[in-house]
């Protein structure tokens, strides 16, 4: 026999025309080997040769090929043993129970061989698809990065199902990326908005995967844990049909499988960016509260100095005492430019919010307060309306906004100037003004007022590093809102504030003003 | 005379300090750091500690937690600006009042004289509390009058009033008025005290832009001052 062992496919496919060939040739080499042994052996023991022909091709070719094997086996004994020879006939009447119980033998031994065969089959495959499983989570479980999964991916399905395959991960975004150059070879350009409708469509965590086939390609959503990662695009080999149900058990683990090592890679991505991140911002805030404690505490000390000096006062000479006032007030601004500086360095460096509901008055009157020496000169008027809603916003900074605001207006006004303050409700957002009966902000420069070191048509004038307006920009963007600057018709400098109208939280009963 | 005792890391600034409170009569003790502040404050018993939010061996709320174990005297914190969740934790651990560096030597004073008057003040006697603006508060009788006409207030603005004048001249942080005002569960919403002390400043206040005695600390809370 030139196939000494079965092939390993499944015995249960349709059998081809050389098994049944092979199972003829089996009976009628038994009948050239046996056929010289005739006068010697006994009848009995030639069905036996027979039978054992039957089980032999059982084992090899599967049961079509054995019942074949068992009708000839009984025919070519009638023919060529049974008296009279060369003739189907029979001369005693008993050897047709002998065929029947042959054929029975043959028939029954046909079936339970075939089925031996079979199981036997189904456990190798078995092993073999536990292996390949056990594999692929193996190299699945060491892959750290999206890459690697396809690596792993791509030789296990050509090995286990005989399929080539195509991974489309999302992005940040959750957003299906599929790259323009995207094919899964033999079958042309991916089919996008297949691709990205098998991912949205949610299902029920436990539900069986569903498959979209279009053009001989299987989408299969890699649904994990958390949420769906992307899609696997599946294009199957003829021999192997996928739709088969022990595969496509396979065929949902190894997917899923491939989800969760997805989720995972992603899931580590996110942790290194964390922790880079959060390594960069303590960095930041240590450096800055450093830097802000190493120019705070000697301008401190110079204040303070200066100002105990002056308790002595009368003990001291005139001009001693200018030069000491003097001492104090460079001490003084130069505190305020430190403060901008750091304001300007901790905006920059991305500042953590406070945000609480806060109602617009108390936030300008905190910042009329602390510039209320600088005002003294200046008439200024708050007119908010009552039922203004209250902001989300971070207290100290959008006093800081205000501040600067009120500084600058304090600057580039003459003494005896109005300044006004009005908020509104303007789609969708809060809008507040400041106006001011100035001289207003010179042509072409309203838009670059907001910018660093900037520092207007009176920058030769007036003292400081212009940052004031700069900070201004800065906590108003990180709160979401806009701000610029204008001239008013009748004259002046308006600057509008545009800071979004949240969802206010809501009170508690008892401090409605409503309640008795 | 009154002792006043100094927690600073900075010698330079523990001078200046000392010099202008030693010109207002006052006796003056230094520390630099926590450990060495609490053994002074058990040994030399001040009228009130001045105290730096950023000691080398810890935060300065921690020595105010720790004096408040045994101590009621006034405590007024040195901070620094951007600071403020470190200024909240010291105020709430029971600091007094704070300053932000650089500051000068006369706002310097006047905290400190505010503080030692409150504490005298402490002991307590029933006359109806004024404020500015001829504002005036009885307690006892629960009534509050601006210009001799009476004011109607809520039963939660009249909490919220009372409480800060319970604490006049202090600096109450948002959580310490809303635990007191609105009860423990609502410590978060601080909301509630800011929208309520708007519509008492707008009752009580001549102009509510600018108060005149419902001062705001911003980002931090209030601070009520008696005329």
């Amino acid at each position: 026999m030139s196939r000494p062992l079965p092939r390993d496919d499944d015995p249960d496919r349709h059998p081809a025309w050389p098994d049944f060939a092979w199972a003829v040739a089996g009976v009628a080499f038994t009948t050239l080997f046996a056929s010289p042994w005739r006068p010697t052996l006994e009848l009995a023991n030639i069905v036996m040769l027979y039978l054992l022909v039957v089980v032999v091709v059982a084992y090899l070719f599967g049961r079509w090929p054995a019942t074949v094997a068992a009708v000839f086996g009984v025919a070519a004994f009638d023919f060529f043993f049974v008296p009279p020879q060369f003739s189907f006939a029979v001369t005693d009447v008993q050897y047709l129970l002998t065929f029947a119980v042959m054929l029975a033998t043959g028939l029954v031994i046909a079936h339970l061989t075939a089925r031996l065969r079979q199981q036997a089959w189904q456990a190798r495959q078995r092993e073999r698809q536990s292996t390949g499983l056990y594999q692929l989570a193996r190299t699945l479980s060491g892959a750290i990065s999206d890459e690697q999964i396809a690596e792993a991916a791509t030789p296990f399905f050509a090995r286990s199902f005989g399929a080539r395959v195509l991974i489309l991960l999302c992005d940040q975004q959750g957003e299906l990326v599929v790259p323009e150059a995207a094919v899964l070879a033999g079958f042309g350009p991916v089919d996008a908005n297949m691709a990205r409708a098998v991912l949205v469509r949610d299902l029920p965590p436990g539900e069986r995967l569903p498959t979209v086939e279009a053009g001989g390609v299987l989408f299969l959503p890699l649904k994990a844990p958390m949420r769906t990662r992307g899609v696997l695009l599946l294009a199957p080999s003829d021999s192997v049909p996928v739709a088969a149900t022990a595969q496509r058990l396979q065929l949902e683990t190894c997917v899923a499988l491939i989800a969760i090592a997805v989720e995972r890679v992603h899931f580590v991505t996110v942790a290194r960016q964390a922790t880079v991140h959060m390594e960069g911002e303590r960095l930041r805030t240590t450096l800055l509260s450093a830097l802000s404690h190493d120019l705070r505490t000697p301008l401190t000390a110079i204040l303070g100095s200066a100002e105990s000096m002056r308790l002595d006062g009368p003990a001291l000479p005139a001009g001693h005492m200018a030069l000491i006032d003097a001492v104090r007030d460079q001490a003084r601004r130069t505190g305020e430019l430190v403060e901008n500086m750091l304001d300007m360095a901790r905006l920059e460096s991305g500042v953590r919010l406070r945000s609480e509901w806060q109602p617009l008055e108390e936030i300008v009157g905190s910042a009329l307060g602390a510039r209320a020496a600088m005002l003294a000169a200046h008439t200024v008027t708050v007119a908010l309306p009552p039922d203004l809603p209250l902001i989300e916003c971070d207290a100290t900074l959008i006093e800081r906004l205000f501040v600067n605001l009120l500084e600058n207006a304090a600057k580039f006004t003459p003494a005896g100037s109005a300044i006004n303050i009005t908020a509104a409700v303007e789609d969708g957002a809060i809008c507040i003004r400041v106006i001011d009966n100035g001289p207003g902000i010179e042509h072409g420069c309203e838009a670059l007022i907001f910018d660093k070191f900037e520092r207007g048509q009176a920058g030769a004038r007036t003292t400081g590093l212009g940052l004031g307006l700069a900070i201004c920009r800065a906590v108003v963007e990180v709160h979401g809102g806009s701000i610029r600057a204008e001239n008013a018709q009748a004259g002046g400098a308006v600057f509008s504030i545009r800071l979004p109208l949240g969802e206010p939280p809501p009170m508690a009963e008892s401090t409605r003003q409503a309640d008795p | 005379m009154s002792n006043i005792l100094i927690v600073e890391d900075e010698a330079e600034i523990r001078r200046f300090v000392r010099h202008a409170l030693e010109m207002e009569r006052m006796q003056v003790f230094e520390a630099a750091t926590i450990e060495r502040g609490l053994i002074e404050a058990g040994m030399r018993k001040p009228d009130l500690a001045i105290v730096d939010l950023g000691l080398p061996d810890g935060d300065g709320a921690d020595f105010v937690r720790q004096l408040r174990g045994w101590s009621a005297i006034p405590v007024l914190v040195l901070s620094a600006r951007g600071d403020e969740a470190q200024k909240i934790a010291a105020l709430d651990a029971g600091a007094d009042d704070y300053l932000t560096k650089p500051f000068g030597i006369g706002e310097m004073l006047a905290r400190v004289r505010a503080l030692m008057r409150r504490s005298i003040r402490a002991g307590g006697d029933a006359a109806p509390l004024q404020m500015a603006g001829d504002v005036e508060m009885d307690v006892a009788a629960r009534t509050v009058t601006r210009r001799g006409h009476s004011v109607h207030l809520t039963p939660t603005e009249f909490r919220l009033l009372a409480c800060l004048v319970a604490n006049a001249g202090r600096v109450m942080t948002y959580r310490q008025i809303v635990r007191e005002v609105w009860g423990p569960s609502f410590a978060e919403q601080s909301h509630y005290a800011r929208v309520c002390m708007q519509h008492l400043r707008r009752k009580l206040e001549e102009d509510p832009a600018r108060p005149a005695f419902l001062l705001t600390e911003i980002g931090v809370g209030y601070r009520l001052v008696l005329a």
